[in-house]
Order: structure tokens, then sequence, then C-alpha cells
């Protein structure tokens, strides 16, 4: 085009020239007189000087529009011009036609001019040339009227010089009047070229100069059919002139001619033009079938972004948005935008990995992609207006590159990988719900396991008891336990014994008599049965013994067998030791106990560990398929996942390559059926199957099928995802479930079992104490009865009237003898009583039901001081208390372990300084244990425990100072048990001489928050009123 | 005083805690008639008038029950006691050497005036005697000196 346009600029250029040229010699003929110059041929008429002014300004206006209208300076001289030419040409026509005589053409050399003058049909050509250049380069009325003049000067000028050729005056003479000169004719020829030149490609050449066969065509024949006619009629003119045929014969030997050409020139434009077509439908065929290919391509690829579920979003190397697909707008909320890349963060809501920071916009993977980096596996976290919950997004970008390997853009493709991380999250809730279940029931394990220990414990003290034969019988009487007191008393050890009936501590004739039967008897009806009676040893030497014989019975009433207790008061201090045997024993126990949960939950942490290695994904693998099951498509992650090199697998079926065999017969007729009648029951789900790879090996993928809408045989997609990692993982929470409930039916088990222990031996514990304290009853009372007895005796011989030498012993005796044996009685019994009390604290310690909630322990702390104000005023102690945070526990509980600590802080002060005693908390003591977070104390300034003593004064029975205080020495004991029933820990820190410090470490409420301590001191004056003490 | 005296049902099957409770009450001047039984099933008999108890007289009762009794024990006694409307009004003090906690919830539970504990403090169960008999007539001597037993 551009070419075209410099041609019929030169042809502008050459004609004006041309034109021009012609103008000057013309004039310059004038004046020298030359016929040559002025009428190109000597004895024509000669070119009239206006005419050549005329044309001279034409070629001026000619050259002007072969100028840019930057070259060209002024506007408005070009239609100056073309109006002067039409103004001359048409006033000098007017005068032809009326009486004005400005003769115009007359002005220059009108002393030479003759009777020369412009032509009526040259002054009618400037009129048409003029308009024809005012309007050659208007709009399109003005273009068409300046085609149409200009052809018709063309069309004139050649019927002028056709008339020269031929000899016909009157075409190019217009009746009388001089005719056009020849070289006029010429030049307005020349000129009306040069000015369908600036017409450009517009009207009439753009019919010659078009590339269409028409043009071609046009080209081709217009000169033949314009030359051949002129040159056959002016041979046929001068062969008829000199005579070689007449009028007649010339016309036919023309029109022969005239014939002949055209038709030739036709059949041989004919040809080509056949030729031009045929290459160029080859060629059009081509870009066709490139053009199909392209769309089909470019429709699948649409599809494939339209339909796949992982977003892709494809952007140019200045950050403008090229694609955009369906589901990258569905996963990130919100579609594409004019943005710049700075703005991504805001408008998407990026966020880093931790979900709160703002991604830094440069580091996005598609801003790092446009920079040319590779980005995978990145996470992000986006939330915006339209995604209120937020999705976690995996990223992989990659820069694109032309191929030239420069930088065109880049691309990132992301999946939603919410569901994910909620799955992950599910099973760590899951996991910390099973921990959470394993601790407790490991607590409640160790709370049976505790219970159990004391029952333990008391069977072991009864079986240590050296003051008692206590012993068991099966229902016909045979010895199943046998104790030290027994042992002791009776002098058999449990080897000979146990097994053999008890008729042997009988006196041969009782045994004979059948009184053990009626013994048994009486137990079995009555429940019990107690007799005083001799009895006879291993030695054969007899004692005096109490036997209490009970029923022992199951609570559906059978009858399990009996207890015997029989009575020895002489050695009972001897149980102290055994019970200090029996704790070592279960703490042994205990320790083993911990050591067997401590591994249970080892397990269970390693199975949870192994859970973190389901994080791994795969891209999905996106397989292309036709309708004839032939794979057309097989991306590099389907590569990888199958193993097949993509070349390898085009064309080839796709059930052959990767569909396990016994599926095959399925797939198949699936892929028939909806080939048939369209319906298919796997399109758009999600399955989960198995599928091979190369090597032959079977794995499970999650399988989504999209039919892709092109025209034509149905295409296929298959997006897969190798779910291996995830089976596995499955199984595993399956297997970790599956052992987690074994473990806890297991201790439900050993719980179901430590209970039924426990209740058989509760009571076994329950009759034996009762047992043990209804004698007890009656010594007591009996002894008080003694005492009274004894003094309305006394009261009876002082008032008697007996002499004094009867009086007085008698009276010593009742004094003295009787108030001793009284006095050692009722101290042995009380002390009796509250031994068999104490125990039964103590194994009560461990079963009453604890009411868990907070505890206000300052509040449980001021009630403790408060109700012991009494003693603490008989000793002129000062207790400070500091602000204590709440514990979570039983609040009975909490009081009495506070009640025994401070308590004991009074008992046990030292008498040379005033006792000072202080109840607080350490928030950072590093002995508590975890669940605790510090640790509240008693601290006293007080007597102090030697290191030796640290270790046994929480065992049962344990007294350090026996002769300062009274008390069984249970107490701290009893505060060990419930502090660890409470699931803490006390522990002590002393100094003999300097005090001791009690360290109770409770847990601490759920919902509980660290408060800031505040002193507070109570200071109980010593001026201040008695209280009653508990 | 038109009505009958109200007499003191006591059953308790060690002969030794029943002579002390017996001694204690008359030593705190109060001289009802106590009728002792050695099991529930004879406390039962007696309430319901059977067996040897067919002809007692009828008269106001306060019931003493032990809860470690042949036969029928202390509770099995008052459970059945309350369950019997011709009964269940009757004031009941249970006696017994348990002080177990869930023994004693049980008791008041099943309906229990007061519950004591052995070894006995006599004051205290001569108080809970009185009072459960204020709205019946308990036939009191004034309190005369000690030895007068």
């Amino acid at each position: 085009m551009e070419a075209s346009i410099q041609r019929l600029r030169l042809l502008t250029q050459s004609s004006a020239t041309f034109v021009a040229t012609f103008g000057v010699l013309v004039l310059l003929g004038w004046a020298l007189e030359s016929d040559l110059l002025k009428s190109f041929y000597p004895g024509l008429v000669s070119m009239n000087p206006a005419t050549a002014v005329l044309f001279i300004l034409t070629a001026a206006c000619l050259f002007l529009h072969t100028l840019s209208l930057k070259q060209r300076k002024v506007d408005w001289l070009t239609p100056t011009l073309g109006a002067i030419i039409s103004g001359g040409g048409l006033l000098t026509l007017i005068e032809f036609v009326s009486n004005l005589q400005l003769r115009l053409d007359r002005i220059l050399f009108s002393e030479s001019l003759g009777p020369n003058r412009m032509a009526p049909n040259t002054a009618f050509y400037f009129t048409c040339l003029g308009v024809a250049l005012l309007s050659a380069k208007g709009r399109r009325t003005g273009h068409w009227l300046g085609q149409v003049l200009t052809l018709t000067v063309l069309g004139g000028a050649g019927v002028s010089l056709l008339g020269y050729g031929y000899g016909a005056k009157n075409l190019y003479g217009v009746g009388s009047y001089i005719p056009m000169a020849l070289n006029t004719a010429l030049v307005f020829m020349v000129a009306a070229l040069g000015l369908l030149g600036v017409h450009g490609n517009r009207g009439f050449l753009s019919v010659l100069m078009g590339a269409n066969s028409g043009s071609a065509m046009a080209r081709l024949l217009l000169p033949t059919a314009v030359v051949a006619p002129c040159v056959i009629g002016s041979l046929r003119i001068a062969g008829q002139r000199a005579g070689l045929y007449d009028t007649e014969f010339g016309t036919a030997l023309m029109v022969i001619a005239t014939v002949f050409l055209l038709v030739t020139a036709i059949t041989l434009t004919a040809g080509k033009l056949n030729r031009t077509d045929i290459e160029r439908s080859t060629a059009q065929d081509g870009l066709q079938r490139v053009h199909l290919e392209l769309r089909s391509q470019s429709q699948v690829l649409q599809s494939i972004l339209d339909s796949m579920g992982d977003g892709v979003v494809v952007a140019d190397q200045h950050g403008k948005f090229m694609l955009f697909n369906p589901a990258a707008e569905r996963i990130l909320g919100r579609g594409p935008s004019d943005d710049g890349p700075e703005d991504w963060t805001a408008r998407y809501g990026c966020f880093l990995s931790d979900g709160v920071t703002s991604y830094p916009p440069h580091q996005l993977p598609l801003a790092r992609a446009l920079r040319g980096e590779n980005v995978d596996d990145e996470e992000m976290f986006v939330r915006n207006a339209a995604l209120p919950n937020g999705a976690w997004l995996s990223i992989a970008g990659r820069a694109l590159r032309d191929d030239n390997r420069a930088l065109r853009g880049g691309v990132v493709v992301f999946h939603d990988i919410s569901e994910r991380k909620r799955a992950d999250d599910q099973i760590r809730k899951l996991n910390a719900t099973l921990e959470q279940q394993l601790l407790q029931l490991t607590a409640a394990n160790h709370d049976l396991a505790a219970k159990n220990q004391q029952i333990e414990m008391f069977r072991l003290l009864v079986e240590n008891v050296r003051g008692y034969a206590i012993i068991l019988l099966d229902p016909s009487g045979n010895i199943l336990t046998w104790n030290a007191g027994a042992q002791r008393i009776k002098g058999y050890s449990p080897d000979e014994i146990i097994g053999r009936h008890f008729s042997v501590f009988y006196p041969s004739e009782v045994v004979e008599s059948g009184w053990l039967e009626r013994e048994l008897e009486t137990a079995k009806n009555e429940g019990r049965f107690e007799e005083e009676q001799w009895r006879v040893r291993k030695d054969g030497s007899k004692f005096w013994a109490n036997v209490i014989i009970t029923a022992v019975r199951d609570r559906d009433g059978r009858l399990l067998g009996f207890g015997k207790v029989t009575r020895d008061l002489t050695e009972r201090k001897q149980a102290e030791e055994a019970l200090q045997t029996a704790n070592q024993l279960l703490e042994c126990r205990v320790v083993e106990r911990t050591e067997e949960l401590r591994r249970a939950k080892d397990l269970a942490e390693d199975a949870s560990r192994n859970l973190a290695a389901i994080l791994q994904v795969s891209v999905d693998a996106i397989i292309t398929m036709d309708h004839e099951g032939k794979i057309r498509g097989f991306n590099p992650a389907a590569e990888t996942m199958f193993g097949y090199p993509v070349a390898e697998v085009l064309g080839q079926p796709l059930a052959e390559l990767v569909i396990p065999p016994y599926l095959r017969a399925g797939y198949s007729q699936g892929l028939r059926n909806f080939l048939t009648n369209g319906i298919s029951r796997v399109l758009e789900k999600r399955l989960e199957l198995s599928a091979i790879r190369a090597d032959g090996s079977e794995f499970p993928v999650e399988l989504t099928v999209t039919k892709i809408p092109v025209e034509g045989p149905p295409i296929f997609t298959g997006f897969l995802r190798d779910i291996t990692e995830r089976k596995r993982a499955e199984e595993q929470v399956h297997a970790l479930n599956a052992e987690l409930e074994r473990q806890l039916l297991q201790l439900t088990e050993v719980n179901r079992d430590l209970s039924e222990k426990n209740q058989e031996n509760e009571m076994f514990v329950y009759s034996v104490s009762h047992d043990l304290r209804s004698p007890l009853v009656n010594l007591l009372g009996f002894s008080k009865e003694l005492a009274t007895t004894s003094g309305n005796l006394r009261q009876m011989l002082t008032e008697s009237e007996l002499p004094s030498v009867a009086k007085d012993p008698a009276l010593r005796l009742i004094d003295q003898d009787m108030r001793e044996s009284i006095h050692f009685i009722q101290t042995a019994v009380t002390r009796l009583s509250g031994i068999i009390d104490a125990l039964l604290r103590l194994s009560r310690a461990g079963r009453i039901e604890y009411q868990l909630a907070t505890v206000d322990t300052g509040g449980v702390v001021a009630r403790v001081v408060e109700s012991m104000s009494g003693s603490i005023f008989e000793c002129g102690a000062t207790i400070r208390v500091v602000d204590l945070p709440n514990a979570y526990g039983d609040a009975n509980s909490v009081e009495q372990i506070f009640a025994n600590l401070i308590g004991n802080a009074i008992k046990y002060s030292d008498p040379s300084r005033p006792c000072e005693i202080e109840v607080g908390y350490d928030p950072a003591q590093p002995d508590a244990p975890a669940n605790c977070q510090g640790a509240y104390y008693v601290r006293d300034n007080g007597l102090g425990i030697a290191e030796a003593y640290l270790p046994k004064i929480f065992q049962a029975f344990k007294r350090l100072h026996p002769h300062i205080a009274s008390g069984e020495g249970m107490g701290l004991a009893i505060v060990r048990r419930m502090v660890e029933r409470l699931g803490g820990n006390v522990w002590v820190k002393s100094e003999v001489g300097a005090g001791s410090t009690f360290f109770v470490a409770l847990p601490f409420p759920p919902t509980e928050l660290k408060q800031p301590l505040q002193e507070r001191t109570l200071e109980h004056e010593r001026s201040a009123a008695s209280h009653f003490v508990r | 005083m038109n009505a009958q005296p109200l007499v003191i049902l006591f059953a308790e099957d060690d002969d030794g805690h029943a002579l002390l409770v017996q001694k204690n009450l008359s030593r705190a001047g109060l001289t009802n008639e106590i009728v002792r039984v050695k099991n529930g099933q004879a406390a039962l008999d007696f309430l319901f008038r059977e067996g040897e108890y067919a002809a007692r007289p009828a008269g106001p009762l306060l019931v003493v029950l032990d809860i470690n009794m042949p036969l029928v024990d202390g509770v099995e006694a008052l459970t059945r006691m309350k369950a019997d409307e011709r009964t269940a009004k009757l004031p009941v003090i249970m006696l017994t050497t348990t002080d177990d906690p869930r023994e004693v919830d049980r008791c008041y539970k099943l309906g229990c005036s007061v519950y004591i504990t052995k070894p006995v403090e006599y004051e205290q169960f001569v108080e809970a005697v009185r009072r459960l008999g204020l709205f019946l007539q308990i036939v009191q001597v004034p309190l005369q000196n000690s030895t007068s037993g």
C-alpha cells in the first residue's frame, strides 16, 4: 500500500514536471517565435500562451498536492490555484457563448498572437481540471466529482489526440472555433493522469491498482482495449490511404484484428487469473485449516481453563491481567482488575501463612513470576469482602518467556487447600480429645489405684497386726488368710496353717462336742458370734482368747466365709512397722503403674507425629481423552504421576495405560453408554479409584472427569490427584484410633477390675472396723460405769460407820489401785478408739466423692484461721496470710488440708521464740508439677524436721514429736492423700531449729488468670478474747 | 397426764451396749419403759404387734435402732417402718458404731430423726430422746442427786 502510494506520488510529480515543461516550452516558443515549441509539430495549431500559463499553474497545483500538509506550509495556495485555473477556463468559455470580451487568452504575446485563441474545449477542460484540482482531496462527493471531471478531461484529451492521429478535425475542434492544439491535448492527458494520481487509491485508480483479481484483469486488459483499437484503426487508415484495400475490407480487417487481439488478451488474462485463483484458494484452504485448528485448540484450552479446579491467572510483563479463569475468580472471590501488582494484596486480601500479616506486594507469587522467578508450593491466606471466611491457597508460579527467552509475563496456578487445612485441624483436635480422654482415664486409674492402695494398705495392716489374730475362713471353716498376729498368738506360720480347718485352735474335747459347727451356724444366722474361751497354740499351750467370728457376705447376701478376730491386747505397737512396710510396697506399685501409663502415652504421641506426614499434596494430573478413549493431552504432572513421557502416550488408548485391568470393562461400558445416550454416572463427580503407573504399580487417585463442550465428538478431561498419601494417612488415623480405642478398653477393663476389688475390700474394711469397735464401746462404757460405781462405793464407805481400821485400807484400794486400773483401761481404750477412727478417716479420705469447682483459697484459709483463733491465741502465734489465688478442687478437702498444715505449725512451734506462721503463694515454685503453675505454702519458725525423717513424715502413724502434742500420726498422711486426689502435690522443706515450709501445689481453675498478689496481714492481737476452740 | 406414757423400743444385739444405754437413760432421769429387743425382726414384730408381741398395749413409741444386728438389721427395719403408714411417723434414733457419712446420709434419707455414733455421748443422746419425746409424753422424774440412779 505504502509502495503504491509512493508510485502514485511519483506519477503525479512526473506528470506535473511534464506539464510544467510543456507550458514553459510553449511560452518560450511564443517568445522566440518558434513554431516547433509552440505547436510541437510544425503546421499545426499552436498552444495559446494563456493555456500554457494555466498548464504551469496546473503543474504547480499538482505538485503541491503531492506534498504533505506540513511541507506545503500554506493551506490556501492549492485551492486558490485550482480556483484560478477553473476560473480562467470558465471565463474563456463564457466568452464563446456570450458577448463578454475579456480576452484573457490574448493578454500575453498579443502582438504576435495572430488569430490564435484558447479553444472552447480547452477552456472547458480547464474548468473541469480546476474543479477537479479543487476537490481532489475533498470528501466523498467532492472526490467523486473530481474523479468524473478528471476522467472527462482524460477522455476528451484522448479523443482530441485520436482526432489528430486520424486527421479527424471534428474530434479536436468545436465547430468553427480554433481547435485544440496537439500539444495541449497531450498535456491535458498527462495532467489528467497526474490528477488521478492525486486521488490516490480511491475511485477509478483503486480499480486498477487493487490486489484482487478484478484489478489484475483490468491492468492486463485495459491497455489492450485502449491501444489495440487505436493502432489497428490507424493501420487500417494507413492501408486504405495507401490503396491496399477498400473501406469495407478495411473495416472487416479491423474488426477481425480487434476481435482476435481482444480474444487473445482475454484468454491469456483468464488463464492467468485462473492460476492465481487456484494458488489463492490453495493458500486459503491452508489458512482455513490453520484457523480451525487454532480455534479448536483454543477451545480445548479455554475449556480446560474454565473447568479445571485450579485457579489460573496470567499477567503480562506490565502486570496487566491477560487471563483469569473462573476457578481463579471463585477461589479468590474476585475477578481481574486493572490495578497494578502493588494493589493486588489490598484487592484480593492476601496474607502470609500466619493468616494476619499482609502479603508484601512485591513478594506475591505472581509479582515474583513477573520478575522471572519460579515459585513452588507457596502458601497464602486470602480473605476479602467476597470471602469473609477466607481461604488457604497453595500457589505455584512461573515466568512466561517468548522464543528469545525475553520475559513476557507470568502465570500462577493455585488451588484451595482450606479443606486440607481444616482436615489437619480436625485431626489435631481429635488427637487432643483422645489424649484428653487418655489423660482423664489415666487420672481415673490413678484414683482407683490410690483407692486400691489404701485398701491394700488396710489389708496389709490387718495381715501385720500383731495384737489381733485376724483371719478369714471359708464357709466350711478352712483357713484362707493368716496375719502376723495370728502367727504370734497361735505360733503357726502361714505355710503351715493356710488351708487347714480352724478346729486345730480348739481343745479336742470342744471339737468333739460339735461346738465349732454351732459357732459358725450362729455367725451365719446372726451375723456374728462372740465368746471368750480357752484356745490351743501350736505348741499345745492354752491361752484365753476373745474371739469374734463374723459372717462375710457379698452384696447379694451370699456367704463368702467368715472373719475371725482373736484379741490380744499387748503388742499393738508392732502394727506401725507393718504399716510402713505396706507403704513402701505400695509406693513401688505406684511407680510401676505410672511407668506403664507413661509408655502408653508415648505410644499415642508417636502415632500423632506420624499424622503430620499427611500434608504432602501433589499437583493434579490432567489428561485429555477423545471419544475413542485415546489420550489427547498429558500434562507434566501426569507424566510424573504415571511415569510415561507425554510423547509415548499421545494417541494411545487411555484404558490400557492407566486403568487397572479389573476396572476396564466398567470404564468401556460407561464410555459407550455416554456416547449412545449421553448418560454418565461419572461426569463432574469426585471419584476415588485406582490407577496404574508405567511400572505396573497401582495407586489410589481422586478423579474428576469433565466433558469439554466442543463441537463434534466429545472430548473429556480428567483431573487426577494422587491420594496415596491421604489414604495412608487415613489408614494411619484408623489404626491410631483403633489403638487408642483398644487402650481405652483396656483401661476401662482395668478400672472395672479395680473398682470391683475396691468394693470387695471396702466391705471387708467396713465389717472389720465395726467389729473392732463394737467391743470397744463396751470397754469404754463399762470402764466409765466402773469409775462411777467406785465413786459410789467410796461415798458409801465414807458415810458408813465402819471402824477406820477396816475403812482406811478399803478407801486406799478404791483411791489408788482401782483408780489406777480404771485410768489405764480408759487410756488404752481411748487410744485404741483413736487409732480405729483414724484408720477409718484415712480409708475414707480416699473414698469421699469430690465436688470439683473453683475454690476461693483465700476465703478457705481465712475460715481456717478464724476457727483456730483460740489455739492461735493460746500459743501467742502470729499468722500472716498473703493474698492467695483460687485453686481448682474440692472446697472441703482444701479446708482440711490447710487446717492440718496450720494446726501442725501451731502444734510444733518452738517454745523458745514467738511462733510466726505465713500462708502464701509462690507462683514460680520450681518443684510444682506442670498442671499447677505454682504452690501454696505454710511456713513456720517451729521445731523443724530432721533430714532423716523428711521422707517419712507423710506416712501414716509417723509422729516425730509424740511428746509435744497428741494425735494419731495421720494428719499429713491424710493431707497427702487429699492433695494427690485433687491432682496436686505436697512436699516440705525444713531445717531443725529454724522451721518448716510445707508446699501444696493444686491445679489452677481452667479459666483463672494469674492475678497480682496483694499482701494482706492478719494480726491476731493477743488481747483478743478467746474463741471457742474447735 | 391422762394419756399413756411413751415407751422406748430399743433394738440392740450387744447386751453390753444395751445395758450402758439403759443405765445412762435412767441416770439422766428418764423413767420411761424401755422395751429391749435383740434384733430388727423382733423390733418389727413389736411395732406391728406380731408374734410374741401380738398382745402388747397401744401407746406412743420412740424407736432406737442399732444398725448392725442379726436377722434384720437396723437400716432394713427403718426402711420397713417408714414404708408402713402405721409406723411411718414414729420418731427413730439410729445408734451405731459406724460414722461413715454415706451410711449417715442413707439413714437420714430413709427418714430417721437423729443419728448417733457409738461410743455414745450420753448427754447428746438423752437430749435427742427428750426432744423427740417432747410432743409425746415423757415420764420424767425431777432430777435428784446422781447417786439415786
